[in-house]
């Protein structure tokens, strides 16, 4: 057997025995697909036969799991969930969501639905309190001392960026030769280097694309997995602040003038 | 957090600081209520937060979330329902299909993964018995004064464990 083919296999059938099926009340199942809240309890996602349809649907299960850290009443929140559901093309009833399906699309829009609780899951990210460090406010220091300026500012809130507000606002230069902002992102925790992660990708996402930097307070305290996923998506790092300055105001000032 | 902390917050003895006619609210098909806690000392605060689904009365967690004066809260422990499978992913790989216990451990600390990631087989079949089993193991003194919120009767740990022996035999 060719290696794909083997490779193949062991997908296949790995992927088949984390597959169930079980009956939770009479025509309706709970589906266990290989997908996992960070926790590791598995998604809860079910399925009921509607004549020649399927509704894939939560019972409301997934705001509930969200509501245990996060307040999913308030204003804002409720904009991030409407919008992460209409970006998914899906239904939300009271709390219950839901795609309604044909048959033979039914594997794609359990991706759907595995997507939109993945989505939603994350929204809990943002809302963790960062303890304070010293750190923060000694970058701060350092950048409004030698960038005042050229519009220096200790949160940006690009107005570019819907629901920027809901986010992870950076310290910026705003006076660039670049014609964007450099927006800058501190990092000394792994809690942070998500927040950072998923800022910026909705910046992205937003098609909202100013020069992004992240500086680290000590890039080896930040667990590998974490800072690969932020490293594919800010343009320059840097590993230090400590003994890093020089380097750091060489950079920037490059990129201003 | 060290292993010797976090068995320290949730043996410490507690009282519920909320007010006694607080509700269950149903919001987006699930019954909610968070209740505020505080060590016996006062030196700690707490949150317990409760949820369960409106349509799977067997699917519930009732959690402590330890909240700290500068650091973002911390769970210390879920007890949940039934709600499908829970695998400790990240630490020894047990597979748990029925109702069972997250608590906080320092291994999670160390790895950076949810603190109450690791589970643990529950020893109750349901809501009500979970409920009291969590106000009376995590050392909550005056949660007599809460049942009539969640329309439960009394019943002591000895009881419990009694319950626990008759179905083991």
């Amino acid at each position: 057997m060719s290696e794909i083919l083997e490779i193949k296999e062991i997908l296949k059938e790995q992927y088949l025995d984390m597959f169930d099926l079980k009956t939770v009340r009479p025509g309706i199942y709970q589906i266990q697909l290989p997908y996992y809240y960070p926790d590791g309890d598995i998604y809860e996602i079910f399925l009921q036969k509607e004549e020649d349809n399927f509704i894939i649907q939560d019972y409301g299960l997934s705001l509930m799991k969200l509501s245990y850290d996060t307040d999913t009443e308030s204003d804002s929140k409720k904009e991030l969930i409407k919008r992460i559901l209409s970006e998914n093309q899906v239904s939300m009833d009271d709390g219950n969501i839901s795609v309604s399906t044909k048959v033979e699309s039914l594997i794609p829009n359990l991706m759907v639905m595995t997507d939109t609780i993945t989505k939603l899951t994350s929204l809990n990210l943002l809302n963790r309190k960062i303890s304070k460090n010293p750190f923060y406010e000694l970058l701060e220091e350092f950048l409004s001392s030698k960038f005042i300026d050229f519009g220096f500012e200790k949160k940006f809130l690009p107005a570019e960026v819907p629901f920027a507000e809901d986010y992870l606002p950076p310290m910026a230069i705003t006076k660039t030769k670049l014609n964007v902002p450099i927006c800058i992102f501190p990092i000394a925790s792994n809690d942070r280097c998500d927040q950072v992660t998923i800022t910026v990708q909705h910046y992205l996402l937003s098609k909202y694309h100013p020069l992004l930097i992240g500086i680290y307070d000590n890039m080896e305290d930040i667990t590998p997995k974490k800072s690969a996923k932020v490293t594919n998506l800010l343009d320059k790092q840097f590993s230090y602040l400590n003994k890093n300055e020089a380097y750091i105001t060489e950079y920037l000032t490059d990129k201003i003038n | 957090m060290t292993q010797e902390e976090i068995s320290g917050l949730i043996t410490a003895p507690k009282i519920i600081t909320s007010s006694t006619r607080t509700k269950f609210k149903l919001v987006n098909r699930s019954r909610r209520i968070n209740l505020e806690a505080t060590s016996e000392d006062k030196q700690f605060r707490f949150e317990i937060f409760i949820r369960q689904s409106e349509k799977f009365e067997e699917k519930f967690s009732i959690g402590l979330c330890y909240i700290p004066e500068k650091d973002e809260n911390i769970v210390l422990a879920r007890y949940n329902g039934s709600h499908g499978m829970h695998i400790n992913k990240f630490t020894d790989g047990q597979i748990l299909t029925t109702f069972h216990k997250h608590f906080a451990t320092e291994e999670a600390f160390q790895k950076g993964i949810k603190p109450e990631h690791t589970a643990r087989v529950a020893n109750y079949a349901h809501f009500s018995e979970a409920l009291l089993r969590f106000f009376i193991e995590l050392n909550f003194n005056n949660y007599r004064n809460y049942l009539e919120i969640f329309g439960i009767e009394d019943i002591s740990l000895t009881q419990l464990n009694l319950f626990d022996n008759q179905n083991n035999t």
